[in-house]
Protein backbone atom coordinates (compact mmCIF):
# COMPACT_ATOMS: atom_id res chain seq x y z
CA UNK A 1 0.00 0.00 0.00
CA UNK A 2 2.98 2.14 1.06
CA UNK A 3 4.73 1.78 -1.73
CA UNK A 4 1.55 2.16 -4.29
CA UNK A 5 1.31 5.80 -2.37
CA UNK A 6 5.07 6.61 -3.08
CA UNK A 7 4.53 5.33 -6.81
CA UNK A 8 0.99 7.59 -7.01
CA UNK A 9 2.73 10.73 -5.29
CA UNK A 10 5.97 10.15 -7.54
CA UNK A 11 3.99 10.13 -10.81
CA UNK A 12 1.82 12.88 -9.72
CA UNK A 13 5.12 14.97 -9.05
CA UNK A 14 6.20 13.91 -12.63
CA UNK A 15 3.19 15.03 -13.83
CA UNK A 16 3.06 18.35 -12.34
CA UNK A 17 6.47 19.06 -13.00
CA UNK A 18 6.05 18.20 -16.77
CA UNK A 19 2.81 20.55 -16.97
CA UNK A 20 4.66 23.43 -15.34
CA UNK A 21 7.85 23.02 -17.68
CA UNK A 22 4.86 22.90 -20.60
CA UNK A 23 3.17 25.58 -19.26
CA UNK A 24 6.47 27.86 -18.89
CA UNK A 25 7.76 27.12 -22.37
CA UNK A 26 4.51 28.08 -23.76
CA UNK A 27 4.39 30.92 -22.08
CA UNK A 28 8.04 32.35 -23.68
CA UNK A 29 6.11 31.91 -26.66
CA UNK A 30 2.42 33.90 -25.52
CA UNK A 31 3.86 36.40 -23.18
CA UNK A 32 5.37 38.80 -25.71
CA UNK A 33 2.09 38.71 -28.30
CA UNK A 34 0.29 39.87 -25.01
CA UNK A 35 2.71 42.49 -23.69
CA UNK A 36 2.67 44.20 -27.11
CA UNK A 37 -0.99 43.95 -27.34
CA UNK A 38 -1.21 45.52 -23.56
CA UNK A 39 1.08 48.06 -24.87
CA UNK A 40 -0.88 48.50 -27.88
CA UNK A 41 -4.03 49.03 -26.56
CA UNK A 42 -2.04 51.27 -23.61
CA UNK A 43 -0.69 53.76 -26.64
CA UNK A 44 -4.48 54.01 -27.75
CA UNK A 45 -5.65 55.59 -25.12
CA UNK A 46 -3.20 58.63 -24.98
CA UNK A 47 -3.98 61.28 -27.88
CA UNK A 48 -2.23 60.90 -31.13
CA UNK A 49 0.22 63.62 -30.94
CA UNK A 50 1.84 61.93 -27.86
CA UNK A 51 1.05 58.52 -28.68
CA UNK A 52 4.49 57.54 -31.41
CA UNK A 53 6.56 58.72 -28.32
CA UNK A 54 5.17 57.07 -25.57
CA UNK A 55 4.73 53.92 -27.60
CA UNK A 56 8.82 53.74 -28.18
CA UNK A 57 9.82 54.80 -24.70
CA UNK A 58 7.98 51.99 -23.39
CA UNK A 59 8.29 49.52 -25.65
CA UNK A 60 12.01 50.28 -25.43
CA UNK A 61 11.27 49.81 -21.36
CA UNK A 62 9.44 46.39 -21.83
CA UNK A 63 11.86 45.04 -24.14
CA UNK A 64 14.95 45.48 -22.15
CA UNK A 65 12.80 43.58 -19.31
CA UNK A 66 12.10 40.93 -21.65
CA UNK A 67 14.62 38.34 -19.66
CA UNK A 68 11.78 38.74 -16.48
CA UNK A 69 8.61 37.66 -18.97
CA UNK A 70 6.13 38.06 -15.86
CA UNK A 71 7.81 41.04 -14.56
CA UNK A 72 7.42 43.23 -17.80
CA UNK A 73 3.69 41.63 -18.48
CA UNK A 74 2.81 43.25 -14.94
CA UNK A 75 4.62 46.58 -16.05
CA UNK A 76 2.60 46.39 -19.57
CA UNK A 77 -0.22 46.47 -17.79
CA UNK A 78 0.12 48.63 -15.04
CA UNK A 79 1.25 51.19 -17.98
CA UNK A 80 -2.36 51.10 -18.85
CA UNK A 81 -3.06 52.10 -16.02
CA UNK A 82 -0.33 54.81 -17.08
CA UNK A 83 -2.07 55.66 -20.30
CA UNK A 84 -5.55 56.36 -18.53
CA UNK A 85 -3.92 59.03 -16.45
CA UNK A 86 -2.05 60.34 -18.73
CA UNK A 87 -4.55 60.67 -21.51
CA UNK A 88 -7.13 62.55 -18.88
CA UNK A 89 -4.14 65.01 -18.25
CA UNK A 90 -3.47 65.55 -21.41
CA UNK A 91 -7.05 65.96 -22.80
CA UNK A 92 -8.28 69.50 -21.92
CA UNK A 93 -11.29 69.06 -19.57
CA UNK A 94 -14.63 69.31 -22.00
CA UNK A 95 -17.64 70.95 -20.62
CA UNK A 96 -20.17 68.71 -18.56
CA UNK A 97 -22.89 69.70 -21.47
CA UNK A 98 -20.52 69.01 -24.00
CA UNK A 99 -19.11 65.60 -22.25
CA UNK A 100 -22.71 64.34 -21.25
CA UNK A 101 -23.43 64.96 -25.28
CA UNK A 102 -20.64 63.16 -26.56
CA UNK A 103 -21.29 60.41 -24.19
CA UNK A 104 -25.01 59.93 -25.26
CA UNK A 105 -23.59 59.47 -28.45
CA UNK A 106 -21.64 57.30 -28.08
CA UNK A 107 -23.78 55.20 -25.94
CA UNK A 108 -26.45 55.73 -29.25
CA UNK A 109 -23.64 54.46 -31.43
CA UNK A 110 -23.12 51.74 -29.90
CA UNK A 111 -26.83 50.58 -28.99
CA UNK A 112 -27.68 50.58 -32.43
CA UNK A 113 -24.41 49.13 -33.83
CA UNK A 114 -25.55 46.25 -31.28
CA UNK A 115 -29.27 46.40 -32.06
CA UNK A 116 -28.44 45.69 -35.83
CA UNK A 117 -25.89 42.81 -34.55
CA UNK A 118 -29.16 41.69 -32.62
CA UNK A 119 -31.36 42.29 -35.48
CA UNK A 120 -29.44 40.11 -37.66
CA UNK A 121 -29.00 37.23 -34.97
CA UNK A 122 -32.73 36.87 -34.44
CA UNK A 123 -33.42 36.94 -38.18
CA UNK A 124 -31.22 34.46 -38.89
CA UNK A 125 -32.58 32.13 -36.34
CA UNK A 126 -36.30 32.72 -37.84
CA UNK A 127 -34.71 31.66 -41.13
CA UNK A 128 -33.77 28.49 -39.75
CA UNK A 129 -36.78 27.76 -37.75
CA UNK A 130 -38.84 28.26 -40.88
CA UNK A 131 -36.82 26.15 -43.14
CA UNK A 132 -36.85 24.00 -40.22
CA UNK A 133 -40.94 23.79 -39.76
CA UNK A 134 -40.67 23.66 -43.38
CA UNK A 135 -39.03 20.55 -44.21
CA UNK A 136 -41.16 19.53 -41.02
CA UNK A 137 -44.60 20.85 -42.64
CA UNK A 138 -43.71 18.69 -46.19
CA UNK A 139 -43.01 15.89 -44.30
CA UNK A 140 -46.41 16.21 -42.82
CA UNK A 141 -48.07 16.85 -45.73
CA UNK A 142 -46.67 14.25 -47.37
CA UNK A 143 -47.30 11.42 -44.48
CA UNK A 144 -51.15 13.48 -45.02
CA UNK A 145 -50.97 13.25 -48.58
CA UNK A 146 -50.01 9.23 -47.91
CA UNK A 147 -52.89 8.33 -45.43
CA UNK A 148 -54.98 10.69 -47.29
CA UNK A 149 -58.52 11.17 -45.00
CA UNK A 150 -59.18 15.07 -44.05
CA UNK A 151 -56.40 16.59 -45.59
CA UNK A 152 -57.88 20.01 -45.64
CA UNK A 153 -58.17 19.96 -41.44
CA UNK A 154 -54.75 18.59 -40.91
CA UNK A 155 -52.90 20.93 -43.15
CA UNK A 156 -54.77 23.76 -41.34
CA UNK A 157 -53.48 22.59 -37.70
CA UNK A 158 -50.78 21.34 -38.77
CA UNK A 159 -49.92 25.02 -40.33
CA UNK A 160 -51.02 26.67 -36.97
CA UNK A 161 -48.85 24.10 -34.89
CA UNK A 162 -45.89 25.29 -37.47
CA UNK A 163 -46.96 28.93 -36.97
CA UNK A 164 -46.38 28.69 -33.51
CA UNK A 165 -43.15 27.44 -33.44
CA UNK A 166 -42.09 30.37 -35.78
CA UNK A 167 -43.26 32.67 -33.77
CA UNK A 168 -42.20 30.86 -30.60
CA UNK A 169 -45.63 30.55 -29.51
CA UNK A 170 -46.69 28.28 -26.72
CA UNK A 171 -49.30 25.52 -27.75
CA UNK A 172 -46.70 23.46 -28.21
CA UNK A 173 -45.50 21.17 -25.18
CA UNK A 174 -41.56 22.02 -23.51
CA UNK A 175 -40.57 18.76 -24.06
CA UNK A 176 -40.98 18.86 -28.61
CA UNK A 177 -37.50 18.87 -29.83
CA UNK A 178 -37.73 21.74 -32.62
CA UNK A 179 -39.59 24.25 -29.65
CA UNK A 180 -37.22 23.35 -27.05
CA UNK A 181 -34.02 24.11 -29.56
CA UNK A 182 -35.68 27.31 -31.26
CA UNK A 183 -36.36 28.79 -27.83
CA UNK A 184 -32.89 27.89 -26.62
CA UNK A 185 -31.17 29.20 -29.56
CA UNK A 186 -32.61 32.48 -29.79
CA UNK A 187 -32.07 32.68 -25.38
CA UNK A 188 -28.66 31.94 -25.86
CA UNK A 189 -28.14 34.15 -28.75
CA UNK A 190 -30.23 37.40 -26.90
CA UNK A 191 -27.85 36.88 -23.83
CA UNK A 192 -24.81 37.05 -26.13
CA UNK A 193 -26.00 40.36 -28.02
CA UNK A 194 -27.19 41.94 -24.20
CA UNK A 195 -23.86 41.13 -22.61
CA UNK A 196 -22.00 42.98 -25.89
CA UNK A 197 -24.51 45.43 -25.77
CA UNK A 198 -23.70 45.99 -21.85
CA UNK A 199 -20.24 45.79 -22.17
CA UNK A 200 -19.62 48.27 -25.10
CA UNK A 201 -22.16 50.75 -23.51
CA UNK A 202 -20.37 50.34 -20.16
CA UNK A 203 -17.02 50.78 -22.27
CA UNK A 204 -18.22 54.23 -23.89
CA UNK A 205 -19.87 55.43 -21.02
CA UNK A 206 -16.48 54.88 -18.54
CA UNK A 207 -13.62 55.62 -21.11
CA UNK B 1 5.57 72.13 -23.66
CA UNK B 2 3.39 74.05 -21.28
CA UNK B 3 5.07 75.42 -17.85
CA UNK B 4 3.41 76.52 -14.87
CA UNK B 5 5.17 78.25 -11.90
CA UNK B 6 4.75 75.99 -9.70
CA UNK B 7 2.80 72.51 -10.05
CA UNK B 8 0.96 70.57 -7.18
CA UNK B 9 3.68 68.15 -5.82
CA UNK B 10 2.86 64.89 -5.21
CA UNK B 11 4.58 61.95 -3.63
CA UNK B 12 5.37 60.48 -6.06
CA UNK B 13 6.83 63.23 -7.62
CA UNK B 14 8.78 63.88 -4.64
CA UNK B 15 10.33 60.47 -4.62
CA UNK B 16 11.21 60.75 -8.24
CA UNK B 17 13.00 64.36 -7.42
CA UNK B 18 14.42 62.89 -4.13
CA UNK B 19 15.94 60.14 -6.93
CA UNK B 20 17.09 62.57 -9.14
CA UNK B 21 18.55 64.66 -6.30
CA UNK B 22 20.76 61.87 -4.95
CA UNK B 23 22.76 62.18 -8.50
CA UNK B 24 21.74 65.09 -10.34
CA UNK B 25 24.14 65.38 -13.42
CA UNK B 26 23.20 61.84 -14.34
CA UNK B 27 20.52 60.55 -16.80
CA UNK B 28 17.94 58.24 -15.78
CA UNK B 29 15.66 56.20 -17.63
CA UNK B 30 11.57 54.97 -16.82
CA UNK B 31 12.35 51.84 -15.31
CA UNK B 32 15.35 52.24 -13.82
CA UNK B 33 13.31 55.34 -11.42
CA UNK B 34 11.36 52.42 -11.13
CA UNK B 35 13.67 50.41 -9.28
CA UNK B 36 15.28 53.11 -7.21
CA UNK B 37 11.73 54.69 -5.83
CA UNK B 38 9.59 51.37 -5.75
CA UNK B 39 6.71 53.57 -7.42
CA UNK B 40 4.48 51.53 -10.14
CA UNK B 41 4.88 52.41 -13.56
CA UNK B 42 1.14 53.11 -13.28
CA UNK B 43 2.16 56.22 -11.13
CA UNK B 44 5.96 57.23 -12.55
CA UNK B 45 4.79 57.72 -16.15
CA UNK B 46 2.09 60.50 -15.21
CA UNK B 47 4.50 61.83 -12.56
CA UNK B 48 6.95 62.10 -15.15
CA UNK B 49 5.00 63.65 -17.60
CA UNK B 50 3.43 66.25 -15.16
CA UNK B 51 7.29 67.07 -14.65
CA UNK B 52 8.55 67.07 -17.84
CA UNK B 53 5.73 69.75 -18.51
CA UNK B 54 6.41 72.12 -15.89
CA UNK B 55 9.90 72.25 -16.80
CA UNK B 56 11.76 70.73 -14.03
CA UNK B 57 12.60 67.53 -16.10
CA UNK B 58 13.78 67.29 -19.61
CA UNK B 59 13.98 63.94 -21.47
CA UNK B 60 16.01 63.22 -24.92
CA UNK B 61 16.14 59.88 -26.90
CA UNK B 62 19.11 57.75 -25.18
CA UNK B 63 22.28 57.98 -28.43
CA UNK B 64 23.86 54.29 -28.70
CA UNK B 65 23.99 51.57 -30.94
CA UNK B 66 20.99 49.65 -31.11
CA UNK B 67 22.73 46.64 -33.46
CA UNK B 68 25.77 46.97 -31.14
CA UNK B 69 23.78 46.94 -27.37
CA UNK B 70 21.33 44.72 -28.83
CA UNK B 71 18.38 46.68 -27.18
CA UNK B 72 16.36 49.65 -28.72
CA UNK B 73 17.52 53.15 -27.34
CA UNK B 74 16.00 54.17 -24.11
CA UNK B 75 14.65 57.82 -23.08
CA UNK B 76 16.24 59.60 -20.63
CA UNK B 77 15.26 61.79 -18.01
CA UNK B 78 17.28 64.54 -15.78
CA UNK B 79 16.81 67.46 -13.89
CA UNK B 80 16.69 71.06 -15.68
CA UNK B 81 18.54 73.96 -14.55
CA UNK B 82 15.26 75.21 -13.40
CA UNK B 83 13.84 71.98 -12.02
CA UNK B 84 16.80 71.37 -9.59
CA UNK B 85 16.33 74.11 -6.94
CA UNK B 86 12.62 73.89 -7.58
CA UNK B 87 13.18 69.85 -6.36
CA UNK B 88 15.47 71.08 -3.69
CA UNK B 89 12.57 73.51 -2.45
CA UNK B 90 9.81 70.79 -2.98
CA UNK B 91 11.15 68.49 -1.06
CA UNK B 92 12.43 70.66 1.69
CA UNK B 93 8.64 72.13 2.13
CA UNK B 94 7.68 68.41 2.26
CA UNK B 95 9.80 68.12 4.96
CA UNK B 96 9.23 71.10 6.89
CA UNK B 97 5.94 70.18 6.88
CA UNK B 98 6.73 66.47 8.12
CA UNK B 99 3.52 64.91 6.63
CA UNK B 100 3.35 62.05 4.59
CA UNK B 101 5.06 63.32 2.10
CA UNK B 102 8.13 64.61 4.25
CA UNK B 103 8.78 60.92 6.03
CA UNK B 104 8.50 59.31 2.32
CA UNK B 105 11.35 61.87 0.74
CA UNK B 106 13.46 60.65 3.67
CA UNK B 107 16.47 61.87 4.14
CA UNK B 108 17.43 66.04 3.41
CA UNK B 109 18.60 65.96 -0.07
CA UNK B 110 22.52 66.85 -0.93
CA UNK B 111 22.93 70.59 -0.73
CA UNK B 112 23.78 72.13 -3.65
CA UNK B 113 27.36 74.15 -4.85
CA UNK B 114 27.58 77.40 -2.45
CA UNK B 115 24.09 76.30 -0.61
CA UNK B 116 24.53 75.98 3.11
CA UNK B 117 23.46 72.57 4.86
Amino acid sequence: MTVLVVALAFAGSMAVAIAIGLVTEDAKGWIPHLRRHLLNRACDRLPSTERDRWHAEWSAELEAASDRPLWSLAQAIRLNVAARTMARELTPPQPLGERVRSQGTAAVSATSKHLATLGGLLRGVRETAERLAGSELREVRAFARGVGGHYAEQMRQITALVGNVVRGGGTRRRDDGLYFYFRLLTTVLSLIATFALALNLGESLFR
Amino acid sequence: MAKSDYPRVTIQMLAILRAMLDRPLEERYGFELLAITGIQSGTLYPALMRLERVGWLQSHWEEIDERREKRPRRRLYRLTAEGEPAARKAIAKAKREDGLAGRFVGAPPIPAKGEGA
